[in-house]
């Protein structure tokens, strides 16, 4: 349905459909406004366009190894996907971008973005996050403070459903939760052994948006552990299973895909946004639309390179940029050298089905005079998950029957843990435009500038070594961390280039994600982040988004904007 | 198939650089990765090999599981350059040693001729210690860690492998984090 075709006019235009861009119109949508979801990426219909969703191993001709054709078309996210969801993320070769400093900007250009391959963790930030900036004077002060974004955490995991325990931890608020997913032997052994050995620490259930009980058109999770092939059974939370199907039921979404939006229009006389040129990816054909109200929900570096790129006379260096710090402050998480550890005992125990679940250790530095780190500020996160060996795990030194045999026996038991540590903002890690060099659709190259601090690598060294300790103390034997720390991006938790803060001169949103400079330009993807936090930060996009577009309809409705 | 056939089939294949083996024979090796077709023509030779190193027993072994099906997609698709060439020397290897250590072609030989010629084809061929490591950096994985790994991966993702030796289940619908282990039970055959 498509409200005004005649004159390509909304209410309010979104431009993207990932895991903020989906929430912006099912809200602004059932808000009742006429909107326009502007996707730039392919269709990607729930269920029907999940290809791979019921491939067997057997299945894939050459198993789940990516061919020498895709790693030549994926040289950058192919660290990030296989043979059976590589469809989900970009070919590189399509999409360069430039990197002054080597950062991993991992894509997935379709309707539904990257909600469909995303890791599902989902925590919420605490006041020591939203606090942490002001106290120790990295970057600027959130403008907004966990009570104001409470009742939207509420909201979002009621809807959502996140599968997780009440834990009662101060500076990891408990939520709205479905039962958690259970641990298995070696992790429940782990949450013991950390229990004796360190008073200030806690393994808890990992948090995700895999369902444990089933929703209206969403069954629970099928333990297929599967994910990012897209879940047929709506297992997992996803714009595609979840927002998008319910702004389409509304009758107000109209929703385009492959449609690149070229820049934002802007006013100079009312001092408004008006509209976005979009460019047809197909076709390349340019096209107008306009809406009283627009959500950038591009992605962090997509929408960076956006309002980059749209410039007026107003706004010479990108729209509501007077602060010079749009593209600024990019953060990630940094991963950590990831550690793993085997254990001999609890051979008789094993498990049925494959959990898409975690465990994790919440941060337990610098909290409260606890484990005061003189070599960092902030803090880190450790994930983790148990599983036993298979054939994957085993050493191969014979050949014959007894190999056979081997490969039968489930193996020992095993723990990963991977560190996920804070990124404080620094204006120079930056995203920024190389006017010279474009891609086929003649859009200028994003370039990325991005280096880790003295804080990051010291956070870093502290996370693995804790990780090996951890481990040996809990009596795990061949501990090691086994890999150099991945390239930054790696995370896939891009954020902070077009921060909230109270004071335009230093910021670029408002407390509730509208542009200082351009009132009716609302941002809530991962570029809105202050800070980066420790937390996985998908839920937090979501509850702003929620909260922004109640906002935006509000406005809207008093006709302010 | 004899030596000459054999010889003769590579030789059709390749047509690139002879060399003079160790013992007097001349074979063909496939210097670049650029012909990954050629593969195919030593998909009978692995289909032996397979089911040596997995053979059938209460279940069935490496060849009717199909898994140098596996393996020669793997060479034609996913292996890199010095893979796929160590893979093919490999091959041409070890058929030249067969021929050199056995009166008979390898299809013909028992399954205790096979098994003993691998493994000691494999034994003369096996690098170590922290030369192997930096040796793999340099050339590549060789080819009996190749043949190993991708045998034991063919043969655990194949339907047979994965249903009737390991234990799998398309849609678990649940997840019982914690049961006793029962005797014999095979392992799952995905994480």
């Amino acid at each position: 349905m498509e409200p005004n075709p005649t004159n390509n006019t909304f209410d309010a235009i979104v431009v993207g459909s990932g895991i903020s861009g989906g929430w912006a119109a099912k809200e602004l949508t059932e808000g009742g406004l006429k909107t326009l979801v502007l996707e730039r990426g392919r269709m990607v219909k729930h269920v029907h366009d999940y290809p791979t969703a019921f491939k067997n191993p057997w299945d894939f001709e050459h198993g789940l190894h990516l061919s020498q054709k895709d790693l030549k078309e994926r040289p950058i996210q192919s660290s990030h996907c296989n043979n059976a969801d590589k469809h989900f993320y970009v070919k590189d070769s399509e999409h360069p971008y430039i990197q002054k400093d080597p950062f991993k900007w991992i894509r997935g250009y379709q309707v539904g973005g990257r909600s469909l391959t995303w890791g599902r963790q989902s925590y919420r930030l605490s006041d020591l996050d939203f606090e942490a900036n002001k106290k120790d004077g990295h970057g600027v002060d959130w403008p907004i403070r966990y009570r104001d974004l409470e009742k939207w955490y509420d909201y979002v995991e009621d809807y959502v459903g996140i599968s997780g325990n009440t834990d009662s931890i101060e500076h990891l608020p408990d939520g709205v939760f479905q039962p958690a997913i259970p641990m298995n032997a070696i992790e429940d052994h782990l949450k013991n052994q950390i229990n004796r050995h360190y008073p200030d620490r806690r393994l808890i259930h990992g948090r995700v948006a895999n369902l444990t009980e089933g929703k209206e058109n969403r069954a629970p999770c099928q333990y297929r552990n599967q994910c990012s092939r897209g879940c047929p059974f709506g297992g997992y939370f996803s714009s595609n299973s979840a927002t998008l199907r319910d702004a389409e039921l509304t009758g107000n979404m109209t929703l385009k895909a492959n449609s690149i939006v070229k820049e934002v229009l802007y006013d100079e006389q009312s001092q408004r946004a008006t509209g976005v040129v979009v460019i047809d990816a197909k076709t390349k054909e340019e096209k107008t639309y306009y809406s009283r109200i627009i959500f950038l929900n591009a992605s962090t570096i997509g929408t960076a390179s956006i309002l980059l790129n749209s410039v007026s006379e107003r706004f010479p260096n990108g729209l509501g940029n007077g602060s010079d710090q749009v593209g600024r402050n990019l953060m990630d998480h940094i991963v950590g050298h990831g550690t793993s550890g085997t254990f001999d005992g609890l051979q008789d125990k094993y498990y049925i089905g494959r959990s898409p679940g975690t465990v994790l250790i919440p941060r337990f530095q610098n909290i409260d005079g606890q484990d005061t780190n003189n070599s960092f500020v902030r803090g880190y996160g450790l994930q983790g998950k148990g599983v036993r060996g298979n054939w994957q795990n085993i050493t191969i030194d014979s050949i014959g029957l007894q190999l056979k045999e081997d490969l039968a026996k489930p193996g020992d038991w095993r723990i990963f843990l991977g560190g996920r540590g804070e990124i404080l903002p620094y204006a120079d890690n930056r995203v920024s435009l190389n006017f010279n060099r474009r891609d086929q659709w003649n859009m200028p190259l994003v370039k990325i500038a991005f280096q880790y601090g003295s804080n990051e690598n010291a956070m870093l060294e502290h996370m693995t070594q804790e990780s090996e300790q951890i481990l040996r103390h809990a009596g795990f034997k061949n501990v090691s961390s086994y890999r150099t720390a991945p390239t930054p991006g790696s995370a896939v938790h891009e954020m902070g280039t077009a921060r909230m803060g109270k004071d335009p001169k230093t910021s670029v949103l408002n407390q509730f994600n509208q542009m200082h400079e351009v009132q009716n330009v609302f941002i809530t993807d991962g570029s809105a982040m202050t800070s980066s936090a420790w937390q996985n930060p998908s839920l937090t996009y979501m509850a702003l988004t929620a909260r922004a577009c109640h906002h935006a309809i509000d406005l809207f409705c008093r006709k302010v904007i | 198939m004899k030596r000459r056939n054999v010889l003769k089939g590579i030789l059709g294949v390749t047509g690139t650089t002879i060399i003079a083996g160790s013992c007097g024979y001349a074979y063909v090796k496939n210097p670049s990765g650029y012909n990954r077709e050629a593969i195919v023509e030593f998909q009978d030779l692995l289909a032996e090999i397979v089911d040596v190193i997995i053979p059938p027993s209460k279940t069935p072994g490496g060849k009717e599981a199909r898994a140098y099906l596996f393996i020669t997609s793997f060479m034609k698709h996913c292996a890199t350059d010095k893979e796929y060439r160590n893979f093919y020397n490999g091959l041409v290897d070890f058929q030249e040693f067969t021929l050199r250590n056995s009166s008979n072609e390898y299809a013909l030989c028992t399954l205790k001729e096979q098994t003993k010629l691998l493994e000691q084809f494999i034994e003369e061929n096996k690098s170590h210690g922290t030369i192997s490591k930096i040796k793999e950096k340099l050339r590549g994985k060789s080819f009996v860690q190749l043949l190993r790994k991708l045998t034991v991966e063919g043969y655990c993702q194949s339907q047979i492998g994965a249903t009737v030796h390991l234990a799998y289940q398309p849609i678990p619908g649940q997840y019982n984090a914690i049961i006793p282990l029962e005797p014999n039970q095979p392992c799952w055959a995905t994480k």
